[in-house]
């Protein structure tokens, strides 16, 4: 009987232990995404995380960083992300950590690699939708001068006030797009001008047929035989390749959503 | 000049009633119904009035007396001298059957859509000179008449083996071809002439020189050996076609001969001979310093040919024109980044080094008349020139489908395949490309086309380098990509100018009595 009770109170210890550390270990892990979150938007659930790893930013830059980041979550997540080493490229590492903190939910986070030098936008659901590769590449271009200039603070308070600009359904400057059609167009143009210049100001030869209908001619062909010689063979045994085909190259998978980035 | 007989006056070719017609007593006459008796020398031979221009040497002929004020071949506005000659008596005649008035209406539509052609060019005094010429012609005649024999196979598989079944292939052919023409005259550039025809052989006419009064006429002074083998390709290649879709033939898996020499063979080809012929041409020049462009309408069709110079200040203005809508249109799709665009910008400039060797080597062969036909024989020592139309044709149209295809392809290249391999694949084209570019035409002094070869492959060496140094200030980028559209702006223009060579010819010299060779 009391081997039997001994028994049964290690047992319920051993469950106790084992509850407890599970708990312990979840509120360990919650600790840690949690502590990121700054804000939760009580409409829509969707987060404001601040992880600034590389100490970019002081406390007050980054309070305030956080209550303009706050606007985007009417349309999804929203982080800062700082950091000072990384052993992958910086597109691979926002990629990374936006699966991890945000999954497949829409979200956008922006990032600083101090160790690459860039800063990288990284978007996707609905906020990829309206935040297309073209625009992450255009907030980079119109904010990685403040990033050079060593106001990282200005950087991404920039990136994600054009952010919601463009979310709210309004424009937002852009310059490097502007540029580089102009640039691209003019060069296009003199190209295809030439072609068309060529093109009006060529003279055609005429054809064999034209020739033809304004020539005298006549042409007549009788008696036509086909005499029997021989048969010849060779030795060609068909290709054993069946002709299938080779199969198409894997699916990109990887990356989904848009983003874009810039160095500084 | 022929003498109206009821009033004496000068009775001229009328093209609208093709009659000889008085302009004072308004009488018409048939052209064949005139004679006057130097018309017939010696059978052969017709006396007429041989014009010379004092500074290219150029010579035309004309029934009328009239002292003619300028050379149409050099625009010379020298009185040209005049003599009596006796020309060799064509064979057959095409009247003019356009008008001067429907002619000038031609050359203007053409004009109108001429964009880039200097306003000269579209000058209604300017347009008044065009002046009536009957070229000299060879016209061919091409028989294959006899038994023709092919070889015919036809294959069939059974099990690892093909069986392959031969055949002779006989039958009696009855094929002639007559009117097939060339210029018999080297004053005339074949690239023009040739533009020109075809002419309507079914409406010639026996020569009498009674036609010419009121135009002029150039003299032949080409063989007609130099255009032989061209009459006879031609009628190879069409009887061969034609014997090919024989039912017999075709099922028995005719076989052409092993070269073309041998199926003209097979085919009983035989050139009986070269009708010599005055088809009618209105022909203008256009001079602009040392260089002259010719226009001409067939006076037959009404087709406009003409060399159409470029005028540079109207391409870069059109040029910068047509960037506007293209800006606008690009900014519905594209947004790239300075570094892609760079890449982009490389690729383009590949291009247009491509474009410009494609365009020198056309620009070249004008400059050299390496293709015309009639001007090689009269400077044998040169080497045989190929056939000029169908080797213009493919560069214009390589031109072309280069250009637009690859206008599109450098952004999709950067997209697939990464802008660091477009980055070694341009610089490879690059390469290619200067060194047979400036090799080649950095020896012809007035082409001076070597450096354009340079300045492009330099510009890309220097986007090259941005690529690896990769700055982070857009601005490098934009200056890389401005550098590459200046090489492109150089390589144009120098394009246009050499273009205008090809458009405009050098002065003729046409070694004739009475040329001037230090004009």
């Amino acid at each position: 009987m009391r081997k039997k009770r001994l028994k049964s109170v290690s047992g319920i210890t051993a469950a106790a232990v084992l509850l407890f550390s599970v708990l312990l270990l979840s509120l360990f892990i919650g600790q840690q995404v949690w502590a990121k979150t700054v804000y939760t938007n009580p409409e829509t659930g969707y987060r404001v995380v601040m992880e600034d790893t590389a100490g970019l930013l002081t406390a007050e830059e980054e309070s305030m960083l956080a209550e303009k980041m706050q606007a985007i979550t009417a349309w999804g997540n929203v982080a800062f992300k700082s950091i000072s080493e990384n052993s992958t490229t910086t597109e691979r590492y926002i990629e990374d950590y936006y699966r991890e903190l945000f999954g497949w939910d829409s979200g956008t986070v922006f990032l600083i690699d101090m160790d690459n030098r860039n800063i990288w936008l990284k978007n996707d659901g609905q906020i990829s939708r309206i935040v297309t590769n073209s625009y992450s590449d255009t907030i980079t271009d119109n904010t990685y001068r403040y990033a050079s200039r060593g106001d990282y603070y200005g950087c991404a308070q920039e990136a994600f006030a054009e952010i919601e600009t463009l979310l709210s359904g309004n424009r937002i400057a852009q310059p490097m797009k502007y540029i580089s059609n102009a640039l691209l167009a003019v060069i296009l143009a003199l190209l295809i001008n030439f072609c068309i210049m060529r093109l009006v100001s060529r003279n055609r030869i005429p054809g064999q047929k034209e020739r033809l209908r304004r020539m005298k001619y006549h042409y007549s062909l009788t008696d036509t035989q086909a005499k029997y010689i021989r048969t010849t063979k060779r030795y060609d045994p068909p290709s054993s390749d069946s002709g299938g085909s080779s199969g198409g190259g894997g699916g990109g998978g990887g990356s989904s959503g848009s983003g874009g980035g810039h160095s500084f | 000049m022929y003498e109206c007989p009821n009033c004496g006056g000068n009775l001229k070719f009328h093209i609208p009633s093709q009659q000889m017609f008085c302009a004072f007593c308004e009488s018409k006459f048939d052209p064949y119904s005139m004679k006057k008796e130097t018309d017939t020398v010696d059978g052969d031979c017709f006396e007429t009035n041989v014009f010379s221009c004092p500074q290219c040497g150029g010579e035309m002929i004309s029934g009328d007396n009239d002292a003619t004020s300028f050379c149409s071949y050099c625009g010379s506005a020298n009185i040209l001298s005049s003599r009596i000659g006796r020309e060799k008596r064509p064979k057959y005649i095409i009247p003019f059957q356009v008008s001067k008035e429907t002619c000038k209406n031609a050359y203007r539509r053409k004009m109108m859509k001429a964009f880039f052609a200097p306003k000269e060019l579209k000058n209604p005094d300017f347009i008044d000179g065009f002046r009536g010429i009957y070229m000299p012609y060879w016209s061919y005649r091409i028989s294959q008449k006899g038994t023709i024999g092919f070889k015919g196979k036809t294959e069939k598989r059974k099990g690892d083996y093909i069986y392959t079944d031969h055949y002779d292939l006989t039958g009696e052919l009855d094929a002639g071809y007559e009117g097939y023409s060339y210029d018999a005259s080297s004053t005339f550039y074949d690239n023009i002439s040739e533009a020109l025809g075809p002419y309507d052989i079914k409406e010639r006419k026996d020569f009498t020189p009674a036609f010419l009064s009121g135009f002029y006429a150039e003299t032949a002074d080409v063989k007609s050996d130099v255009y032989r083998e061209d009459a006879e390709e031609l009628a190879v290649n069409v009887t061969f076609e034609k014997v090919k879709s024989n039912p017999v033939f075709r099922k028995h898996g005719i076989q052409e001969g092993s070269s073309r020499k041998k199926t003209a063979e097979q085919l009983r080809t035989d050139c009986e001979g070269a009708d010599s012929a005055m088809f009618p041409v209105w022909f203008m020049s256009y001079r602009n310093g040392d260089r002259i462009a010719y226009a001409t309408v067939n006076g037959q069709t009404g087709k406009v040919v003409t060399d159409m110079p470029v005028d540079k200040k109207r391409f870069f203005i059109s040029s910068f024109l047509l960037a506007v809508p293209l800006f606008f249109l690009l900014n519905l799709f594209l947004t790239l980044r300075p570094m892609v665009l760079l890449a982009c910008s490389a690729v383009l400039a590949v291009i247009s080094a491509y474009i410009y060797h494609n365009e020198l080597t056309g620009i070249c062969k004008l400059e050299t008349n390496e293709e015309d036909r009639g001007l090689q024989m009269k400077n044998p020592g040169r080497k045989k020139p190929k056939r000029a139309n169908k080797q213009s044709t493919n560069t214009l149209g390589n031109t072309i489908l280069i250009s637009i295809l690859l206008c599109t392809i450098p952004m999709a290249a950067v997209a697939a395949i990464g802008d660091i391999v477009v980055w070694i694949v341009v610089a490879i084209a690059m390469c290619i490309l200067c060194v047979s570019g400036f090799k080649k035409y950095k020896k012809l002094e007035s082409l001076n086309g070597g450096y354009g070869f340079l300045f492009s492959a330099g510009a890309v060496a220097v986007g090259g380098f941005l690529r690896l140094w990769k700055p982070v200030s857009d601005l490098w980028y934009y200056g890389g990509v401005v550098l590459i559209l200046l090489t492109v702006v150089f390589i144009l223009f120098d394009l246009i100018r050499n273009y205008n060579r090809l458009a405009m010819r050098k002065l003729p010299q046409f070694d004739k009595k009475g040329g001037d060779d230090n004009a």
